[in-house]
């Protein structure tokens, strides 16, 4: 397995370590996230990621000709074990920078932990408005919630015509939030939404939802949850309704959710910062589909991302003969200029959010994604 | 109505899965009177071993008697590895030992298959009729045929053949079936093999039902078997079909008139009302009721200890290890010197979180190990402790001790009305009645979003100073600890004097024998009552210092798994032992940190050793009491 192999090289760091030259000393980045649990499937993501990052880099060398070792650790998806690691990169020295989490509420029980110790946190997909407002170390390569309501709204009224409009949401952090700025800004807009509903956790069986949102006479659903429970979703809501027009937020632009829902996601649409064909991310996606035989998703590229904004970082501070220190890191990360990742251009101002990004709109047809027009 | 009747067919539809799962659960507490948690994650790696065989690119007709008997051997393993040799042990140790096996199985499961879900590929096209604003699928009359002949299979095995009715008189007397010359060993070993294929049909037909399986599918369907079986009286299994889809009509009515969100909360809602005034199940048995409360009415033991085991025999005592309840406090004391000796903070938090699931398996202490109420949904009464020390804290900036106070005096009122409900229950079905609790505070935190903040939880909670100490900043990760310390030391002692009281006593004795101890007059509901107040005040201590900790909230931290690894802890420790609780808590944190090299192996390890332990130290390491 890999992680034995980490530890194995770790270990051997530290022993190598004591009598080389400084210049051999890994550069450690933490990173942690659900890497077991209900949630390790885009803890498994994460991983990934974090391993073709350090990979690609130090097959280029390193950084100043220290190579790259990303430290990860599992969370279980739970806030506590988030806070004890935080505390456990916080005390280690030779960690530099910190990436993770993947749900906001374990990447917000780490940050003030994180920022007392002056370590810079790319959280790739915690997208809580509060997050990045905990203190100037916070940082995310996903959009904020509040940047993607525009495009949501657009693509609900404009692009798919929707009248009556049925909002199912995931009962997560990230889904509570989305629901309720899409909702507030169709109310504003003078659309009306006819249910709201929500998803539990570990939920499977949608039918009493499906049969709900029949009677509402909603003519589209807006679905905000994750790719496996929609995947389902989609399943059970075709067998009872063919036709009902069905967008998504860009969680779902996932190969996965195409699979799984056996037929059922043709035409559903999405807005995605992320394809996986597009320029910025072909080199990416090829790369990644070689080293893992899947296609990346959306974790995957947001979590390669915040690896690139990190390790960007790291090399413009030896480009300006500046130390590698946690918080000289953290203000390179804030001042450096506009980075190409596989999710598009990122560039910080002023906060730890990036501006709002632009979107292009995908649809599922013939079992793939395809440009919406 | 044509909604109305449109939900209550989802609803039957549903409930027909969750039948098929329950009629696992039941057969096998029937005929063994033994909870079985490795059923869901049987269901899982059966649904697992049909796909992986159709993936090899053998048909599904090979496939699913492939992966059936698949799961008949790995039911038969377990009973053999982790059940056999725990028949004499007290009843709680096969729970726990299931439980043990249950995190094996399911993170071998994530490593063998990664934790995402895969498409169960369908080599028919299924075909669906539309009713009302319903509609029914080919498959799902499929399931419906399958649970009627498995009930209908199973009820003339139980009551006709040879077998079953050897079996169902093992249940009632295990030795005296023995005596009779019934071959006790192969039986079980047989019921618990039936049972598991059962658990490999079930989980093949959810990934037909829903076209994809998932490693974690075996706990959520597992729950709703288990609640089902449970409606339905745990021993029948016609029960066990009527509870499924009694369970599945209600769940849809719930998401059709009040909301998605409230399903659960209505399924355990229900749960909890139907136990309490019909412990035995809507068809259980009360004809033993006399000897014993429900846990008789299974046929088990005229008593309501949960120390005795299967057969009836005490626990071997063996050495123990236990210091005064002033020694332990002194103890206690020690480790403030914990931050001076310049650790990093890391140890210090790691420090802090023991001195926080020490105060909680005091608590625990009390109220299972003194009192015996085996508690299985504590985590909720720590969830509520944390949301009233946060709100509190930070609306309306209270100092430390007035927090403290709150957060302690309201988890205690909570405590005890959950304990009026929870008193009048006994055996198992406490276990699963405080467990069904445990989740329901939880669905309260998730869903109460006005108060709670529902999943986004509270953030930026303040540690206020405190009054005596105005002059002392409270912000420090080392002064947070030492607070902890002075509540876990007021609490060993707290608890150290009430369990050597009379009352202490008294609770034991309701332990021991709660007819024995109704009938000498000891007023058992009050007593009860109390020792829920108790252990929901150190409960709600321990809520807010891991809010104060954490200076962030969320529900997540307060689910199923705190729970049981506080059971774990005053289990490992040894019932009713506070220095075995504190040992067990420390051991119990401090083991999965240093753990955390073999990341993927984590959960199995620790799986293991509590295994290890049930397995050869059933009275826990440091011995009852």
């Amino acid at each position: 397995m890999r992680a034995p192999k980490l530890v194995l090289a770790s270990l051997l760091a530290t022993v190598l370590g004591g009598t080389a030259v400084q210049a051999a000393d890994p550069i450690v980045i933490g990173m942690f996230g659900p890497m077991t649990g209900e949630r390790s499937a885009l803890g498994l993501r994460f991983r990934e990621a974090a391993e073709m990052f350090s990979e690609e880099m130090n097959a280029k060398g390193g950084i100043a000709g220290r190579p790259i070792e990303v430290r990860i650790e599992d969370t279980r998806g739970t806030p506590r074990d988030a806070a004890l690691i935080a505390q456990k990169f916080a005390s280690d020295p030779a960690v530099l920078a910190v990436i993770g989490g993947q749900t906001s509420t374990e990447s917000m029980a780490a940050a003030p932990i994180l920022a007392d110790a002056k370590l810079a946190q790319v959280a790739p997909t915690a997208s809580h408005p509060d997050y990045a407002k905990i203190s100037p170390y916070q940082f995310r390569t996903t959009a904020t919630n509040p940047t993607m309501t525009e495009p949501h709204v657009d693509m609900l009224t404009k692009l798919m015509g929707m009248k009556k409009i049925a909002l199912v949401y995931f009962n997560d952090d990230w889904g509570t939030v989305v629901s309720q700025l899409t909702a507030a800004r169709l109310k504003e807009l003078g659309v009306p939404v006819v249910l709201t509903e929500t998803m539990i956790p570990d939920s499977r069986d949608f039918r009493p939802l499906v049969t709900k949102i029949k009677s509402s006479g909603a003519d589209g659903i807006f679905l905000i949850s994750h790719y496996a429970e929609s995947a389902l979703f989609m399943q059970q809501l075709r067998q009872a309704d063919p036709t009902i027009k069905v967008a998504a937020t860009d969680t779902l632009n996932d190969p996965q959710f195409i699979e799984l829902a056996h037929g059922a996601a043709e035409g559903v649409i999405m807005p995605t910062p992320f394809l996986p064909e597009s320029p910025a991310a072909a080199g990416f996606s090829k790369a990644y589909e070689a080293k893992f035989g899947k296609v990346p998703n959306y974790y995957s590229a947001f979590t390669y991302d915040a690896f690139q904004v990190v390790g960007n970082a790291m090399q413009l501070l030896v480009a300006k003969g500046k130390p590698l220190t946690r918080q000289n890191i953290r203000d390179q990360i804030a001042d450096a200029p506009p980075l190409a990742g596989v999710s598009g251009m990122i560039k910080y101002e002023g906060t730890g959010d990036l501006g709002s990004r632009p979107v292009e709109y995908i649809v599922v047809k013939g079992g793939t994604y395809q440009p919406f027009k | 109505m044509i909604e109305f009747l449109s939900q209550g067919l989802n609803g039957i539809v549903i409930g027909n899965v969750y039948a098929l799962v329950a009629i696992g659960f039941s057969l096998i507490f029937g005929v063994t009177n033994l909870i079985n948690f490795t059923q869901g994650s049987l269901l899982m790696v059966g649904a697992f071993l049909a796909y992986t065989v159709m993936q090899a690119g053998l048909p599904m007709a090979v496939a699913v008697p492939l992966a059936i008997a698949g799961t008949t051997v790995l039911g038969m393993l377990i009973e053999r590895v982790a059940l056999r040799p725990l028949e004499k042990a007290p009843w709680i140790a096969p729970l726990l030992s299931t439980l043990a096996l249950t995190f094996i199985i399911d993170q071998s499961a994530e490593i063998i298959w990664t934790p995402e879900a895969h498409r169960f590929p369908l080599p028919f096209v299924d075909v669906a009729w539309q009713v009302g604003a319903a509609y029914v699928t080919g498959v799902d009359l499929a399931i419906l045929t399958l649970s009627v002949a498995i009930m209908a299979g199973l009820w003339l095995f139980l009551t006709r053949g040879w077998s079953g009715q050897a079996l169902r008189a093992m249940a009632q007397d295990l030795d005296a079936a023995r005596q009779m010359g019934v071959p006790a060993d192969r039986l079980r070993l047989m019921a618990f093999g039936l049972g598991a294929g059962l658990a490999g049909v079930a989980g093949v037909m959810i990934a037909i039902y829903h076209g994809t399986v998932y490693p974690a599918m075996g706990v959520s369907f597992g729950l709703k078997g288990f609640t089902a079986a449970l409606l339905g009286g745990l021993a029948s299994v016609l029960g066990a079909v009527l509870g499924g889809i009694l369970l599945g009509v209600l769940e849809a009515l719930a998401v059709g008139y009040i909301g998605e969100g409230y399903r659960d909360m209505v399924a355990f809602s229900l749960l909890i009302l139907i136990l309490t005034l019909r412990p035995q199940g809507l068809l259980g048995d009360r004809r033993l009721d006399a000897l014993g409360g429900s846990r008789g009415a299974s046929g088990v033991m005229p008593s309501t200890s949960i120390m005795i085991g299967q057969g009836g025999q005490a626990l071997p005592q063996g050495w123990r290890l236990e210091l005064k309840p002033l020694w332990l406090a002194a103890c206690v004391g020690l480790m403030a010197t914990l931050p001076l000796f310049g650790l990093s903070d890391y140890v210090v938090q790691v420090g802090l979180t023991v001195l926080i699931f020490g105060l909680l398996a005091v608590g625990l202490t009390i109220l299972s190990g003194s009192a015996g109420v085996m508690f299985l949904g504590f985590a909720g009464f720590f969830g509520a402790g944390a949301y009233v020390a946060a709100l509190s804290a930070k609306a309306w900036g209270l100092p430390a001790e007035a927090v403290l106070l709150l957060a302690c005096v309201a988890t205690a009122g909570l405590a005890a009305i959950i304990g009026l409900l929870c008193a009048s229950l006994t055996g198992h079905v406490v276990g699963l009645a405080t467990l069904a609790m445990g989740v329901l505070i939880w669905l309260v935190l998730l869903n109460w979003n006005a108060v709670t903040g529902g999943p986004n939880g509270i953030f930026g909670i303040p540690r206020p100073r405190l009054l005596l100490l105005p002059g002392v900043p409270m912000t420090s990760l080392a002064a947070q600890y030492w607070q902890a310390v002075v509540l876990l030391v007021v609490a060993v002692l707290a608890a150290g004097r009430v369990m050597g009281s009379p009352l202490g006593r008294s609770l034991r004795a309701i332990r021991e024998d709660r007819v024995a101890a109704h009938a000498a007059g000891l007023p058992v509901l009050r007593y009860l009552v109390t020792a829920f107040a108790l252990a929901g005040a150190c409960a709600g201590l321990a809520g807010a210092a891991f809010a104060f900790q954490q200076r962030f909230i969320s529900p997540d931290s307060f689910r199923l798994d705190t729970s049981f690894l506080m059971v774990a802890m005053i289990v490992l420790g040894g019932l009713g032992n506070l220095t075995g609780a504190l040992l067990a808590a420390a051991a119990l944190i401090v083991l999965p940190e240093s753990l955390r090299g073999f990341a993927d192996y984590r959960m199995i390890v620790f799986g293991v050793l509590l295994y290890l332990t049930l397995r050869f130290r059933p009275q826990g390491v440091a011995g009852l009491r």
